[in-house]
């Protein structure tokens, strides 16, 4: 028998075997590293009709309007639209149909959730968005508004969706409704004619784009260009657009918000002595940034100090330390390998001689600390941070306790974005005047490919 | 033929002497006579920093970290977890800064001198 007869079983699994193992020269065996799965950035599209007079051609839209499968748009759309299924218009009410006519032709829709008026304003929820379709003629009537107004509110309150959208026909001319949209956080308003956006969250301004009746929102008149038959309404994560379209369905102008700041708990924004997003002043830790060890501090961190201790003005966290060589910046700071729902306004070298950044705020306080009920932080941070209040330490997270220098790792830790830290028992490091926060954040590796930080120090009587 | 008996006795004993001053001067290596303490320590590296984890209940102080038996850095206090030391701090007698492209890490010791207020403490990889 020969050879290759008697080892044919072994030859075979060998052939097998190096035919495996020559794939392994044409691919990259990762050697270092790990794989973190890329988190969903939630989202939408959603298409607005405007009712133009002849044009009522919804289906020619659905198929302009690529990528698109859900719309909007006023009753009298539906007119001519006989055997057509209806079931991914969303309408608004226009008076063009008797209530009654209006339940019986989109069966769909959810059926009474004001308890008063049928189909014809109702909710509905849509990626990250809820849409709230209004009627503006009951807004005409004070008690019928007010009805609504407080349907509203019950809705939108009882959501934790970041977009809530209005379409209504027509806003009322009441400024009290704007009172009720600034306090829900309404982040969209779109009638027939204009589309009113909060001012605050404006990223692009579209071609005339004005101040609306109330001084918070701004109004993109969309009667003034007879080619804005549509709106495209597309949000990804805390970015919205909203793209004019013309009847073939092709983009000419835009209008971009970011909600960063909206997705939040409000309390961040309420009673704020620094609000989200604010200026600071930062440098990267060094041996050069003088910080002191005050006297009765147990650097082991076993026995933490509880008397009221001072630091020396050359302290970096003491509030007359000289800061005015440091850089200023806008937060969140920092930068980030991995997608947040959060724009990095102020984007940080990554460094290689320490692991830390310093940041200094100051801020003044008006009212007395002694009569405050609590006091917040809200911490956007990755990986780790220690706070301090006119130079004593308020918190930390992600930190082992006692001494920490600018080459001290946090232990790793996932992004935190906005995080309540209740630091009440430390409003009597407050003073009416002048204070300063300063906070050192630091990387829980030497070459972490997430840095983040920003704050918010709030209050409550 | 009794004297013999006893010459073998005696030769036994000698062997069985010898072997007991063995196990004893063997089981001597083995102990610590050091006067130093051990620092409960970890060393991990990237390409170019050295991270220094003191596992300790203790900061150490004054502490000095000599990498290759050569490279050394000193610092005021190497607090508790994980401490990032980029090389560039490391330098040698000659003032000449650790090159870690050139050179592979073989050894590093760190020294935290009176650790009690007497002894030394040391770690060494």
């Amino acid at each position: 028998m020969s050879v290759q007869k008697k080892y044919k079983l072994s030859f075979a699994i060998t052939f097998v075997l190096v035919v495996l193992l020559s794939s392994l020269w044409v691919t990259s065996i990762p050697t270092s590293g790990f794989l973190n799965a890329e988190k969903e950035t939630i989202g939408f599209k959603f298409g607005y009709i405007r009712p133009f007079e002849g044009n009522t051609n919804l289906e020619g839209f659905y198929n302009n309007i690529k990528d698109t499968t859900y719309f909007a748009g006023a009753d009298r759309l539906t007119e001519n639209s006989t055997g057509m299924n209806l079931s991914n218009f969303y309408p608004i009410y226009d008076d063009s149909s008797s209530s009654l006519s209006f339940n019986e032709k989109y069966t769909y829709l959810p059926y009474d959730m004001t308890g008063k008026y049928g189909r014809s304003v109702y909710a509905i929820d849509y990626g990250n968005a809820k849409m709230l379709f209004l009627r503006g003629d009951l807004f005409k009537n004070e008690e019928e508004s007010i009805y609504q107004e407080d349907w509203l509110r019950s809705i939108v309150e009882a959501s934790d969706q970041l977009y809530n959208i209005v379409f209504i026909n027509e806003m009322p001319q009441s400024t009290n409704i704007w009172d009720v949209m600034d306090e829900l956080s309404i982040n969209l308003v779109i009638t027939e004619n204009e589309l009113y956006s909060p001012k605050s969250i404006v990223e692009q301004e579209p071609a005339d784009w004005a101040t609306a009746q109330s001084e918070n929102w701004d109004v993109w008149n969309l009667n003034s260009n007879p080619n804005i038959q549509a709106l495209l309404i597309d949000a990804v994560g805390s970015q919205l657009s909203v793209t004019a379209l013309n009847s073939s369905g092709e983009p000419f102008d835009q209008m971009k918000q970011d909600l960063s700041s909206y997705q939040y708990d409000e309390n961040i924004v309420a009673n704020a002595l620094i609000p989200i997003q604010s200026l600071w002043r930062y440098h990267q830790g060094s041996d050069e940034i003088k910080s002191t060890i005050p006297e009765g501090y147990d650097i082991t961190g076993e026995n933490p100090i509880t008397s009221r201790y001072q630091i020396p003005a050359d302290d970096w966290r003491s509030r007359e330390y000289d800061d005015s060589n440091w850089k200023l910046g806008k937060g969140p700071f920092g930068y980030m390998k991995e997608q947040i729902p959060l724009t990095i306004n102020q984007k940080l070298p990554m460094l290689n001689d320490t692991v830390t950044y310093y940041f200094r705020k100051t801020f003044n306080m008006q009212d007395d600390p002694s009569q405050l009920s609590k006091l917040f932080l809200y911490m956007t941070f990755e990986d780790g941070y220690v706070a301090y209040l006119n130079g004593e330490e308020i918190s930390r997270d992600g930190m082992k306790v006692g001494l920490v220098t600018h080459n001290t790792l946090a232990q790793p830790n996932e992004t935190y974005l906005y995080v309540e830290k209740d630091i009440t028992n430390h409003k009597d490091k407050l003073k009416v005047g002048q204070n300063t926060i300063t906070v050192e954040v630091h990387r829980s590796h030497p070459k972490s490919s997430n840095f983040i930080f920003d704050l918010s120090l709030t209050y409550t009587f | 033929m009794k004297k013999k008996i006893m010459n073998e006795d005696i030769c036994n004993m000698k062997i069985k002497a010898l072997m007991l001053v063995l196990c004893i001067i063997i089981l001597q290596g083995c102990g610590d006579t050091s006067t130093q303490y051990k620092l409960l320590a970890s060393i991990q590296s990237t390409n170019q920093h050295i991270i220094v984890e003191n596992g300790d209940v203790f900061v150490w102080e004054n502490a000095k970290i000599t990498i290759n038996d050569e490279y050394t850095y000193e610092t005021e206090y190497v607090p508790r977890g994980k401490t990032s030391v980029p090389y560039s701090l490391f330098t040698n007698a000659g003032g000449e800064v650790y090159q870690p492209g050139l050179l592979k890490v073989r050894n590093v010791e760190i020294i935290v001198p009176k650790f009690d207020g007497e002894k030394d403490a040391v770690f060494s990889w």
